[in-house]
């Protein structure tokens, strides 16, 4: 299907009163759930999934669409106002956006925020739409082999690209992908790791764990703390929206190296929005003229970040839609929605379910636009949002967890789930091991597995089978090159030593 | 802290050799297979001689470090799980007030800034609203108060 026809197909089936509808709760909820401090898009997902439940698929997909993106907005007016990002993601947004604010020039900020991601978000929808399909065509050829590989590869950019030590994010990965093995052996039917507990039989529950690790765990941590001045917290009018025009001279060039930036490690799978966001404001510091500019309040600080963390958003669901794999945790969570309203993202999925794939890329560029339009008129609700006093928001939160946990399976064995993970994630927080890489790894872990057991098995048990395949050997070498990478510091410390001793 | 402590660092590393080398013990009644076809014990096995591997990497990087220097704050800790648990115990034998009600006093309690009257209000608010979103609403099994 071509682009004209496929953009038909998806105007004709996002733009009805039903859909645009949802999508409008979608964004606005989302919008709403990411203003408030500590829950980014990954938790607003899971939370409101339940919601979902009794839509038609179309529906449903546009509507969790819309939470995620619109997380995504809702989390850099947080960082911006309050120097409080909901997300690693809009932390780098807070490091200039926060100065901003303190200068009396928070209503630029947003604006300039809601401008830039906008068009970052823009761009990966044309990526998406030119390049998913063709990739869909090009997955179909993959084997077991190259699925293992890519699988590989994006465990390993999400376990070293994450922030901190790149080892404790190999080990997250690890343990995800045994996590991943409780339940029934799908191959031999043999059960693993059930401990004789009915309710392990199918395995953890995804929504569980990840409100344990991401909701649960983000609350015990900031608990009891006092939260940051909120002296600049007053009412933006309209007039300070506008932004002078040195302002957009300023920011337009940031705001494309941006979207270039966040489009390229969205379609990687594995590294998500917030290692686009800091590479692309570590570009913009490298390319500025006066780079000590920034972090004082520097407009292509916020720009640039802004529109590749959106970019990236967008961009990641190329290798979501097309070969299943979720370009980071949040993707993973929302893959897992899909599977619950019985879509299986694959190759054939652009062919066999057109009307989906083209009514949701359609109705991305409509929720965009309504977040555009949605959140400059209300930045004076959002603000009122954001002085909600933790006392209030912190106990909602944690029902709004267990209610949403309870409604997949109508289980109370899946929230009190929900306290072991919260109890690891709170611990993993507190030793620095990063807790999104172990979700990936969770989800990938069944699908790699399988297809890591059918190569060999086809292969008979030769393992050169992963290099013979041009195609899983050039994935393998990518994944090679990331634990090098990883490993170099380790190496050249060593050869300093031995060269001094 | 004392200074002969392990650090917590070094502790982090131990529990991950310890979750692989549980990892491997528990798998030791699964078919383990061969490379060609493997059983169900095949790729466990691996990811937990992965696991301890890594685990002894990040314990020898962690001889150097001193002892923890975060401590858990255990109150809210115990708090918000002990509310979650309330929940989950009580919501299918009680019913949703009760539970809720619960869930949110033990939550609040965690929180110094709460009053008796915030939390009221909090625990009345959530609970009628929360029945009627998710009871009422998208039609969740359960019941006010038990049956």
């Amino acid at each position: 299907m071509d682009l004209i026809s496929g953009l038909a197909l998806g105007i004709e089936t996002a733009i009805t009163y039903e859909a645009l509808l949802f999508c409008l709760i979608g964004v606005t909820v989302g919008m709403f759930i990411g203003v408030l401090p500590g829950i980014g898009p990954l938790a607003a997902v899971a939370m409101t999934l339940p919601i979902t439940y009794h839509l038609q698929p179309m529906s449903a997909l546009i509507m969790l669409a819309g939470i995620f993106y619109g997380a995504q907005y809702g989390g850099s007016t947080a960082s911006i106002l309050l120097n409080l990002p909901g997300t690693s993601t809009t932390a780098v947004t807070a490091i200039d956006g926060y100065p901003m604010a303190k200068q009396g020039r928070a209503g630029v900020a947003l604006f300039i925020t809601t401008l830039t991601s906008f068009f970052g978000g823009c761009v990966a929808i044309v990526l998406l739409m030119s390049f998913a399909p063709a990739l869909g065509k090009m997955a179909l050829a993959f084997s077991s082999a190259e699925y293992f590989s890519i699988m590989l590869l994006g465990l390993i950019a999400a376990a070293t690209m994450a922030l901190g030590s790149p080892l404790k994010g190999m080990v997250s990965v690890t343990a995800g992908l045994l996590l991943a093995m409780v339940g029934m052996d799908t191959t031999s039917g043999e059960l693993r790791y059930t401990f004789g507990i009915l309710e392990l039989q199918d395995g953890l529950n995804l929504v569980a764990m990840a409100m344990g690790l991401f909701g649960v765990a983000e609350i015990l941590s900031n608990v009891g703390k006092p939260r940051p001045t909120d002296g600049h917290l007053k009412t933006v009018r309209l007039r300070e929206l506008m932004p002078t025009r040195q302002d957009l001279a300023q920011c337009y060039k940031p705001a494309m190296r941006g979207a270039g930036i966040g489009s390229f490690i969205g379609i990687l799978p594995g590294a998500g929005p917030t290692l686009a966001a800091f590479l692309a404001y570590a570009m913009e510091k490298r390319v500025a003229r006066d780079p000590s500019r920034f972090g004082k309040g520097a407009i292509e600080g916020i720009s640039a970040p802004e529109a590749a963390n959106n970019a990236s958003t967008q961009a990641a669901f190329i290798p979501t839609l097309a070969l299943g794999i979720p370009g980071d945790a949040s993707m993973a969570v929302l893959l897992g929605a899909m599977m619950i309203h019985g879509i299986t993202p694959r190759p054939e999925f652009f062919s066999s379910n057109a009307d989906l794939f083209w009514g949701l890329v359609v109705s991305f560029w409509v929720g965009n636009l309504m977040l555009l339009v949605l959140n400059i008129p209300l930045i004076g609700v959002w603000v009122r949002i954001l002085r909600v006093p933790q006392h209030l928001l912190f106990p909602a939160i944690i029902f709004f967890i267990c209610v949403g946990v309870y409604s997949v399976n109508n289980s109370t064995f899946d929230v009190a789930m929900v306290i072991v993970f919260g109890a690891l994630g709170y611990v993993m927080n507190l030793f620095q091991y990063p807790t999104a890489p172990l979700l990936m790894g969770f989800i990938l872990g069944p699908m790699l597995e399988q297809h890591f057991r059918r190569a060999l098995l086809f292969s008979r048990g030769d393992l050169t089978t992963f290099i013979d395949r041009p195609i899983s050997a050039a994935f393998l070498a990518c994944s090679a090159a990331l634990i090098l990478l990883m490993l170099a510091p380790a190496i050249t410390r060593l050869a300093r030593r031995r060269r001094a001793g | 802290m004392k200074r002969d402590l392990p650090s917590g660092e070094l502790i982090a590393a131990l529990a991950v050799c310890l979750f692989g080398a549980g990892a491997i013990w528990i798998a030791r009644d699964y078919s383990m297979g061969t490379v060609t076809r493997m059983g169900a014990g095949y790729v466990p096995v691996m990811l937990g001689i992965l696991l301890i591997a890594m685990g002894a990497v990040l314990a020898w990087q962690a001889r150097a470090a001193g002892p923890a220097d975060s401590t858990p704050a255990l109150r809210p800790f115990a708090l918000i799980m002990g509310g979650i648990l309330a929940w989950a115990l009580i919501v299918e034998r009680l019913g949703f007030v009760a539970a809720t009600v619960v869930l949110v006093v033990c939550c609040s309690a965690a929180e110094p800034r709460s009053t008796v009257w915030s939390t009221l209000a909090l625990a009345a608010g959530l609970t009628v609203g929360g029945y009627l979103l998710f009871v009422t609403g998208l039609n969740i099994p359960l019941s006010a108060f038990g049956d």
